[in-house]
């Protein structure tokens, strides 16, 4: 089910929100918390809901400066939460490694692609998305997910429209080789 | 996967394979739990207490900054600091000398006098009754007009003026300008010698004079005939 956004009520929730009205925040947190968690397990975090928490608490911090339009509003608050994700893989990738005890495989927390296995529901979508760059599946998640449009994933970004472009077009084809592959896969006895 | 906000028109390239996959995804998204609201979240929706203060930016209505306009944003300021950098040395005078001539140039077009593109010294009178006039101090040692080997039709060419030698028009601009030829070094015309002057000095004089103008204009003699002179300056004899 797409996302039909506020309309006509977004500037009224807004102006609420601006003054720091409860009933505002809430209606923002429901209209945008589920695809933010989405793009959040998408993106692979090890927790999406402590991360959507933390980039609702940064929306409502900052809403009181906030001018734009609805679609300005959504791109913000992904922008938000793409600079959470970028922060959280600096740090993974700053944290050493360490290899399982044995017998403790399978009865841990279950390592973060397993939560992002387990948050999307869908193996083969995950998998699918494993398969592109960091940066590729950033923006294919944005544009299904988050539903921004080209110039809005770019503002979310920090990038131009036409990098965005050709990194969907790069993602897209890298989903479609291996779509064909699958099929091929699918197919033989 | 055909709600109002997404945005088909190049996303799916009418690629079935993609559309699907994007449907797929979608539906993960969705199927997925809404995040529940922490304990801080919690307060603030219910609001018990403030959101804390967001540093970071937020968009306020104006055109969003990009790395584009930022990175022309950089180019255009350093240009700018570079071209007060040179125009302040410029009117010092403190630019190395070829690269004064060229900025002095440029200002002389919009009307700048700057150092470094000041024009020589009047011309001495063409029959002037004192000695000749020497070349002026430029540090450099005089230049012949046309080098030896130069097509004496083109321009220059010289590094230092900048006169491209592709580009005729130019060179004889600047040869046809009197004003110019003293700074960059050469010799003025002479103007001969003295009507008071004569003997072996004055014969040494004109022979010098017809030297130079054999050598400045050889492409307009015929060989024979530049042999012929050269012969005569040598023997003395016709």
């Amino acid at each position: 089910m797409a996302d039909p956004g506020l309309g006509e009520a977004f500037a009224s929730i807004l102006a609420a929100a601006r003054t720091g009205e409860a009933w505002a925040f809430e209606r923002l947190f429901d209209w945008l918390g589920r695809p933010v968690a989405g793009y959040l397990r998408g993106a692979g975090v090890e927790d999406p809901d402590g991360l959507a928490n933390e980039v609702f608490l940064r929306v409502f911090g900052g809403v009181g400066r906030f001018e734009g339009t609805e679609a300005r509003f959504r791109s913000w608050v992904f922008a938000i939460a793409h600079n959470l994700v970028i922060d959280e893989r600096r740090r993974r990738s700053r944290r050493p490694t360490q290899a399982p005890l044995e017998g403790e495989v399978g009865e841990g927390v279950p390592a973060a692609e397993d939560a992002v296995l387990a948050g999307l529901g869908d193996e083969r979508v995950q998998a699918l998305l494993d398969t592109l760059a960091p940066d590729q599946r950033d923006v294919v998640l944005l544009r299904v997910v988050a539903d921004l449009s080209i110039e809005d994933t770019a503002a979310a970004l920090g990038k131009r429209p036409g990098a965005v472009k050709s990194l969907q077009h790069r993602a897209f084809a890298t989903l479609r080789r291996r779509l064909a592959t699958e099929g091929e896969e699918g197919v033989s006895p | 996967m055909s709600g109002p906000h997404v945005h088909r028109d190049d996303m799916f390239d009418d690629d079935p394979a993609i559309a699907a996959f994007a449907r797929d995804l979608r539906a993960a998204a969705d199927a997925a739990p809404a995040p529940a609201a922490g304990p801080a979240l919690a307060e603030v929706l219910a609001g018990r207490a403030p959101a804390p203060s967001y540093p970071g930016p937020v968009p306020d209505g104006r055109t969003p900054s990009r790395p584009g306009r930022r990175r022309a944003l950089r180019a255009a300021l350093g240009g700018a600091v570079a071209a007060t950098v040179v125009s302040t040395l410029g009117v010092a005078g403190a630019l190395p000398a070829p690269v004064q001539r060229q900025v002095a140039r440029v200002a002389d077009v919009i009307g700048l006098d700057l150092p470094g593109d000041d024009p020589a010294p009047a011309m001495v009178d063409p029959a002037p009754s004192g000695p000749p006039a020497s070349p002026p101090a430029t540090g450099r040692p005089p230049m012949s007009p046309v080098a030896p080997g130069e097509d004496p039709d083109r321009g220059h060419g010289n590094e230092d003026d900048g006169v491209d030698g592709d580009n005729p028009g130019r060179g004889l601009e600047e040869r046809e300008d009197p004003g110019r030829s003293g700074r960059r070094g050469e010799v003025p015309a002479d103007p001969g010698p003295s009507r008071d002057e004569g003997g072996p000095v004055a014969e040494r004089r004109a022979d010098a004079e017809h030297r130079a103008d054999l050598e400045r204009r050889p492409a307009d003699r015929g060989e024979d005939e530049v042999e012929d002179d050269v012969d005569v300056i040598e023997t003395g004899r016709p």
